[in-house]
């Protein structure tokens, strides 16, 4: 699942993880800190930690977009047992 | 997991792997840090493992200071504990190295511990015996700049030991250069009569004489004695 192919709408290429830095029970610290310097990398943190713009904003549906994909790349991120 | 938002999912992980301030994890890993020695990894790995625990042991602490001077302490006595941890799970054979950073007035960085010891593993895996005898482990503890003559100490030491007796050449270091003489124990010293036993009995009596006379404080000491015998 190449994260690249399904990145019509924005420049972001997600790299899915590598298997063995996937999250999974104990690794939660080690998951968040390559997760946040991966998107931070993206200037794409604001998902995680900023607020969406307002419904009415023009720029809400490319955010949602790009929302969406950030989710479906944390749950390729994690091992099938938590996501 | 049924989420709207990034952000959402994010959080809820955050929530429920966290172990922020989660008691039993700080337990667990103070534990694993507890019972982590060297045993048969490098020092790097020893120390990767250790430091991991310790960045790890800080976040789920989440200890906060209020004022800069209290943080401050705070950072110096978690590095010392963690210098002293480092170097009490290494291996016998990094001794000398101890006593010699724990010797320092001031104690350096863990990183900088770290950074010596692996210099020293470094140094000992390039040694062809490896370090293993006891007379390496002695001449790691003194000066840099005995090192030279120390280490020609030793390979005397070794070459006297493999054949049994003295060669010529040997004998020439001994009289003629600067003697270093390593006092490690009794057993070094009844073999450093020994091999003098080899020449003449004169030479003998005086090496003796200068062994028996010296001061050692206790067993395992350095002693250095600067022997000007000519050799005739």
């Amino acid at each position: 699942m190449s994260a690249k192919n399904t990145t019509p709408l924005n420049s972001i290429d997600l790299q899915v993880l590598q298997s063995n830095y996937r999250l999974d029970e104990n690794n939660y610290l080690q998951w968040a800190l390559l997760v946040r310097a991966t998107l931070k990398g993206r200037k794409k943190l604001n998902h995680l930690d900023g607020n969406p713009p307002a419904k009415t904003d023009s720029k809400y549906e490319d955010w949602d977009d790009e929302d969406f994909f950030i989710m479906t790349w944390l749950w390729n991120s994690m091992t099938p047992a938590i996501s | 997991m049924f989420f709207s938002t990034a952000k959402e999912i994010w959080e809820n992980l955050c929530q429920t792997y966290s172990m922020k301030k989660d008691i039993a994890a700080c337990y667990k890993i103070e534990n694993k840090i507890f019972h982590t020695s060297q045993g048969s990894l490098s020092v790097t790995s020893y120390y990767g493992m250790l430091n991991g625990s310790w960045i790890e042991l800080d976040q789920y602490q989440n200890l906060k200071m209020k004022c800069t001077d209290d943080s401050i302490a705070l950072a110096q006595f978690l590095e010392r504990m963690r210098i002293f941890k480092f170097l009490s799970g290494l291996n016998s054979e990094f001794d000398p190295i101890r006593i010699q950073i724990l010797g320092k007035e001031k104690l350096p960085s863990v990183s900088k511990v770290f950074h010596i010891v692996r210099g020293e593993e470094t140094r000992r895996s390039v040694m062809l015996d490896g370090g293993k005898s006891v007379d390496n482990s002695a001449l790691a503890a003194g000066n840099s700049v005995y090192n030279s003559s120390l280490v020609a100490g030793n390979s005397v030491d070794n070459s006297t030991l493999a054949t049994g007796k003295a060669p010529k050449e040997v004998h020439f270091l001994h009289l003629e250069s600067l003697i270093v003489m390593i006092v490690g124990a009794a057993i070094v010293r009844r073999r450093v009569i020994l091999r003098k036993g080899a020449s003449n009995l004169m030479e003998r009596r005086r090496t003796s004489n200068v062994l028996e006379n010296s001061k050692v404080p206790y067993k395992g000491m350095l002693i250095r004695h600067h022997l000007t015998l000519k050799l005739k």
